[in-house]
């Protein structure tokens, strides 16, 4: 069963290694979806721009403001 | 010769005991098929309300009918997180144009060859006529 945003931010509140998690979620999810292989190669090249590009574009598909988006996640953690 | 029927055992009805359990019997239930292709998508009034419409990032094609504007819009999420989006319009279909009857062209003369054709032949006849006349009248004095 794939794991929701929620669920992978209380885990990785719970202690679990983030760069794991999101890796297993990526892994997970590429099998059936293009767009999730694509962020699994980047992510494996180390490619942050590439991924940040990524995100940038999902968040206009969305009509949101990725840094403002970005911003509030990373209030999460602190 | 009279005819044997062989019933099978399990076809045979069993007296019911009214002390056994009775167990539903099977009834069909409809298997949920994951294999089945199906299209995404929903009718729309504009072709703003298609463009915003947020759709699955699993790169599936969604379709958006927009039967007033006579459109067919369609969306999806590329690898790099964009999306595509296409228009289809419709279009009257083109009448139907008469067959037009092919004709052997190797049956006819251009006009202008034709009227050269009747001028040559006018001038032969009145050149002819003419000699003719002379003939006829030179022939008729000598007699007198």
């Amino acid at each position: 069963m794939p794991i929701n945003g929620l669920q992978l931010i209380q885990m990785i509140k719970g202690g679990n290694n983030p760069q794991q998690l999101v890796m297993s979620v990526l892994q997970q999810r590429a099998q059936e979806n293009p767009m999730y292989a694509n962020l699994l190669k980047l992510a494996q090249g180390n490619d942050q721009q590439g991924l940040e590009q990524i995100a940038r574009n999902l968040a206009k598909e969305r009509g949101m403001d990725f840094d403002k988006e970005f911003a509030n996640f990373k209030q999460i953690f602190k | 010769m009279a005819y044997q029927t062989q019933i099978p055992p399990s076809f045979i009805q069993q007296p019911i005991n009214p002390y056994m359990p009775q167990f539903p019997t099977q009834r069909y239930m409809p298997v949920e098929n994951n294999n089945v292709n199906y299209l995404k998508g929903r009718p729309v009034t504009s072709i703003e309300e298609a463009r915003v419409a947020q759709i699955d990032f699993d790169g599936t094609l969604n379709i958006f009918t927009d039967i007033a504007n006579k459109r067919i819009y369609t969306k999806q999420i590329n690898i790099d997180g964009t999306s595509s989006f296409n228009i289809y319009t419709l279009t009257a279909p083109e009448p139907e144009k008469p067959a037009i009857p092919q004709v052997d062209l190797n049956e006819y003369v251009k006009k202008d060859e034709l009227n050269t054709l009747l001028k040559q032949v006018t001038d032969t006849i009145a050149v002819l006529d003419k000699k003719f006349t002379q003939q006829h009248n030179a022939e008729a004095g000598a007699k007198f």
